[in-house]
């Protein structure tokens, strides 16, 4: 949109365009009646761009228009002058520009790049505490490298997986299957069975379940069913109802071991933790560790809607 | 765990008001290293709940941003009770409550060290 203006802002002529986007005719928008389509907030800003474009010899504003149905957009206004012989401004040319989808765009963008830090400090928060709950019983340098990179490689596979929650809902089959395949190198398929519904996690809920499911399977490869060929793992799990919210029951059974359970070895007091506690704070979940005449069994009774609040904090 | 004074919190209830399981997690670990009884709540309800069923609690470590709210009823309850509280925050201190800033405040993430240093200063 195009107008010309003389003195401070007084309009000579205002193009088609303007006309037609704000519906005023060419006396309404001539002299200082074009400020009656401005947004009345930024009425003032026009003035005094208008006061200063005289001495730093330019026009420059961003404001909102209203079109004729009422609505306002955001445009860039830029005026430049024309001068005689004597270098006196006598005329002003200008344009106004819709960048109101830009504006937007800036918005959008400004709240991605905040929820952006608060992962990001999230984040280091959870790589913070995982170091130094690997650092608690580690009996060597080298043992707690092997733990710590375990932890870090379970919480990146995690990461991925939430990367793309948006288009690709986690799900719980997902997230297992993730799991136990990085860590067997594929080799597990035949003693592990997977069973139960498309059950979507929540993204808050996500992580810290992929991590109890890590710390599961890290011990039944080292210690339960899982390494030696004669073991399986089952994981079943269902929905219900519980005073008309959704619930999940997942079971996580190891059967077939032959070594005594005297000598089967618990989860680190981390995995322990996580699942006995850290899951129920964060989750609402009540969880329970046992262990069974032949491996490990746990059992997580998780709510697929948050207690309290939804995903606000990711 | 060279620190002199190992275990100076032996014994103790400790209360922590902390809705990330991670951090929450690091910190009752630190807490019972130094011999501490942790009980941990991560909602506003289960910290009112842990503030008046627990006696004595000798310190309280509560992080001011809970699930998108804040933990100010439960900070209340515990300057009520005077029980000596440390305030952990993700963000810049300065939107704290004025009736707040009297309390030592730890941003997060936190050192073991700072924290250490903060509860010494409260025992």
């Amino acid at each position: 949109m195009i107008w010309r203006a003389v003195g401070v802002g007084s309009w000579t002529w205002s193009s088609p365009q303007w006309l037609r986007y704000t519906g005023q005719t060419s006396e309404d928008s001539s002299g200082s009646g074009w400020l009656a389509a401005v947004h009345p907030d930024d009425r003032a800003t026009a003035r005094l761009s208008w006061e200063r474009a005289g001495a730093i010899g330019e026009f420059h504003a961003d404001l909102r228009i209203a079109s004729q149905d009422g609505s306002y957009k955001w445009f860039q206004t830029r005026g430049e002058p024309i001068r005689d012989d004597a270098g006196t401004i006598i005329e002003w040319i200008g344009t106004s520009t819709d960048v109101d989808d830009l504006r937007q765009l800036q918005a959008e963008q400004k709240i991605l790049v905040a929820e952006l830090q608060h992962r990001t400090r999230n984040l280091i928060a959870v790589v913070h505490s995982i170091f130094v709950q690997t650092l608690r019983g580690c009996a060597s340098i080298n043992d707690l490298r092997d733990r710590f990179e375990d932890r870090l490689a379970a919480l990146s596979r995690v990461q991925g997986l939430l990367s793309t929650s948006e288009h690709e809902p986690i799900t719980l089959r997902r997230l297992i299957e993730m799991e136990l395949h990085a860590l067997g190198d594929g080799q597990l398929e035949s003693q592990v069975v997977l069973s139960g519904p498309d059950t979507v996690v929540r993204s808050s809920t996500a992580q810290t379940l992929a991590l109890a499911v890590h710390e599961l399977s890290t011990n039944a490869l080292k210690y339960g069913a899982l390494s030696n060929q004669a073991g399986m793992l089952t994981v079943n799990w269902y929905e219900y109802a519980k005073e008309g919210q959704p619930w999940l029951f997942l079971t996580w059974q190891e059967t077939g071991l032959q070594v005594p359970p005297e000598l089967l070895s618990r989860p680190s007091g981390y995995g322990k933790i996580l699942i006995e506690r850290a899951l129920p704070q964060q989750t609402g979940a009540r969880t329970k560790m046992q262990l069974g005449t032949d491996g490990m069994d746990c059992f997580i009774d998780l709510p697929l809607k948050h207690f309290q609040q939804d995903d606000l904090h990711g | 765990m060279d620190d002199d004074a190992r275990q100076f919190l032996f014994g103790e209830q400790v209360l922590v008001v902390e809705d990330d399981a991670m951090v929450g997690m690091a910190l009752v670990n630190c807490l019972e290293d130094l011999g501490a009884e942790v009980s941990w709540s991560s909602t506003v309800e289960a910290a009112l709940e842990n503030i008046s069923a627990i006696h004595p609690i000798a310190i309280a470590i509560v992080d001011f941003n809970l699930n998108g709210s804040t933990s100010a009823l439960v900070i209340d309850a515990l300057i009520y009770r005077k029980i000596p509280t440390v305030l952990c925050t993700g963000y810049d201190a300065s939107f704290l409550e004025q009736r707040f800033h009297v309390l030592p405040c730890v941003a997060k993430p936190f050192t073991r060290s700072k924290m250490m240093a903060v509860l010494h200063k409260l025992v």
